[in-house]
């Protein structure tokens, strides 16, 4: 009896480290003081205003781009490069998901999947440039699914039914459950078989639909699409650079892919919510369901029949966000349309503007993640030097300890002042731009802005507010 | 709910990186039992502000809370500080101090007594382990250490 209470004893001390909810997304920011909150808001207000002055002054939708002729040859080798690395990675990856480390923080492919790529590769398509089609190892490995089975790769749009457009929200909705909700992520085993099954559909869908699936269909080629229409540089042909001003991809696209207006108010609902689910308010909400007297049956029954009452109220939670978030943008396009005074169809509407909301969200979710990603992304150095757990010191940076100071906190509040302001105002000078594209007239066009402005500014404030709050779990 | 042991790496990390900076409380295991001795010597002599400290400059901040009832509370102080957290919780709740990873268990009358100096900036939780609420959460914050910068 007392051996297997000391048993007992040991394994709660044990599990005392590992069972901390939240903590492979563990973040120790310290909330942005409200003096900082208070004149990055201010700020916001006033660039909407500088934009709008400017705007009317000199009504123009020019773009502006510079294109860089790059030689075949380099252009080849690059891009062959990139797949192979990308193809090679995926496969280390695998490796390392079922046979390295069974613990999230020494696995190579939990800290790759989680911190490097979803985090770290998503800012660089915003910030930089998107290079996700080039390294993708799933369309590359669907290419050659679909030469050996001798399909067709190269195929025009029309040969996809539209409606598999949703699936890239669909999709997204799905990484966003598995990172944020479900104990998956943390699980390098089942994040091995999450991407074998997302290679297995991916080439299916390849063979079937050429390379159409991962423009239309495939979750992760449209959300980096999307994302990398910020960028400062893009890729825009077989041999094409070009550089141009951040968000001014937003304006170069004509005709937006299916779904792509809850494909975006998706992605922003998602980081939303994953910044809303650690305030004290979430906590409220929380606290305030768990003291529920008319809510202790249901939630008693459900507890007896296993379910975990957390997960279900985070699912939830992520629901409503996107789905409130979806639904505030269509109130916006409404209100819009009617300031305007437009025959424009109001779905049309929708797709034109929704990507001008992104340098926003990307601020945001530069200010939320960069400790995280800085901080948590050293893991990969010790991970990746012995991926398979069995001693190797591949690139003698095994025994590297994590350096928890590598930014402060001054640092982090400043990146989070200057992103937001300069995020806010790319967005209302994007949306601006965009409607003298959309509109005829540019009265018209300046009438139009008037509540997409208020909308982001409340967006703004929003993302500042939540940064502002002390981080609850 | 991403991946569960970042922050148990992350502390044991940098505990060992602040060594010496954090006394009475070692890494890991062994930094739980210290506690605990700590919080025994503290039932016998209720703590007091000692004059002298690691580095003898500053005078030691005592700080004592009640926790476990109602939302968690943060607890603000400077970077640079050194601290005496004294904390009463319910009998047998083992509380974790995230980033710094000192840890003690509340015994009978015996509060968890935890000393260091607050060399990292942050928001750090204090976790329960072994109080269950009507979520079925097991492990959750009671309390905050926020330590801002000077």
């Amino acid at each position: 009896m007392m051996l297997w209470r000391a048993a007992l004893v040991a394994a709660i001390t044990l599990f005392a480290g590992r069972a901390e909810a939240h903590a492979f997304g563990a973040r120790y920011d310290l909330p942005l003081p409200l003096a900082l909150y208070l004149s990055a808001a201010g700020a916001a207000v006033a660039a909407s205003f500088l934009a709008a002055l400017a705007f009317l002054r000199s009504a123009r939708a020019r773009s502006i781009r510079i294109d860089f002729e790059v030689p075949l040859w380099a252009s080849r080798a690059s891009s062959m490069f990139l797949g192979l690395a990308g193809v090679c990675i995926l496969g280390v990856l695998l490796g390392a998901a079922f046979f390295g480390p069974q613990e999230a923080v020494r696995n190579l492919a939990t800290i790759a999947v989680w911190v490097i790529w979803w985090v770290g590769f998503l800012l660089f398509s915003a910030l930089a440039v998107c290079l996700w089609p080039q390294l993708d190892p799933f369309r590359r490995l669907a290419e050659i699914a679909a030469a050996l089975s001798g399909r067709r790769w190269m195929r025009e749009p029309k040969e996809i039914p539209a409606y598999l457009g949703l699936l890239a929200p669909v999709g997204l909705l799905a990484i966003a459950w598995v990172e944020l909700v479900s104990d998956w992520s943390e699980d390098p085993f089942a994040v091995g078989v999450l991407i074998a099954a997302y290679l297995a559909t991916s080439l299916a869908g390849g063979v079937a639909f050429g390379r159409q699936w991962f423009d239309i269909a495939d979750p992760l080629g449209r959300i980096f699409a999307v994302i990398g229409r910020v960028a400062p540089v893009s890729v825009a042909g077989p041999s094409t650079l070009r550089l141009r001003p951040p968000g001014e991809g937003i304006l170069e696209q004509s005709e937006a892919p299916p779904g792509e207006v809850a494909l975006v108010t998706a992605l922003i609902g998602v980081v939303l919510f994953d910044g809303l689910s650690e305030t004290p308010a979430w906590a409220a909400v929380l606290e305030f369901v768990s003291q529920s007297q008319e809510l202790r049956p249901t939630l008693l029954w459900l507890r007896d029949q296993g379910a975990d009452l957390i997960k279900i109220l985070r699912t939830l939670g992520l629901a409503t966000v996107v789905a409130a978030f979806y639904g505030a943008y269509w109130l916006l396009i409404v209100t819009m349309r009617a300031v305007a005074k437009t025959a424009v169809p109001a779905p049309e509407l929708a797709r034109a503007f929704v990507a001008t909301i992104l340098p926003i969200a990307v601020a945001y979710h530069l200010s939320h993640y960069a400790s995280y990603l800085l901080v948590a992304g050293q893991l990969v150095f010790p991970a990746a030097s012995d991926p398979f757990g069995l001693g190797w010191d591949l690139f003698g940076t095994r025994d590297w300890s994590i350096d928890i100071t590598l930014i402060g906190a001054r640092q982090i509040w400043w990146i989070a002042f200057f992103a937001l302001i300069a995020g806010h105002s790319l967005s209302v000078l994007v949306a601006h731009r965009r409607a003298l594209q959309v509109f005829g007239h540019a009265r018209q066009a300046a009438r139009s802005q008037i509540p997409m402005t208020l909308a982001m500014v409340g967006l703004t404030v929003l993302s500042l507010w939540i940064l502002s709050q002390p981080i609850t779990e | 709910m991403r991946a569960t042991t970042l922050a148990a790496f992350l502390f044991a990390i940098c505990v060992t990186a602040v060594g010496a900076g954090v006394p009475k409380a070692g890494p890991g295991l062994s930094g739980q039992a210290q506690a605990h001795d700590v919080a025994r010597e503290a039932a016998e002599a209720p703590a007091a502000p000692l004059s002298e400290t690691a580095d003898g400059l500053r005078d030691e901040r005592v700080i004592e809370r009640r926790l476990g009832s109602g939302p968690a509370e943060s607890i603000v102080v400077t970077e640079g500080d050194s601290i005496r957290l004294v904390l009463h919780a319910p009998e047998g709740t083992e509380l974790h101090l995230h980033g710094y990873d000192i840890a003690g268990t509340a015994g009978p009358r015996a509060p968890v007594v935890m000393t260091f100096r607050a060399i990292h900036v942050g928001r750090f939780p204090i976790e329960a382990h072994g109080m269950e609420d009507s979520l079925g959460r097991r492990d959750r914050p009671i309390a905050y250490l926020e330590v801002r910068p000077e």
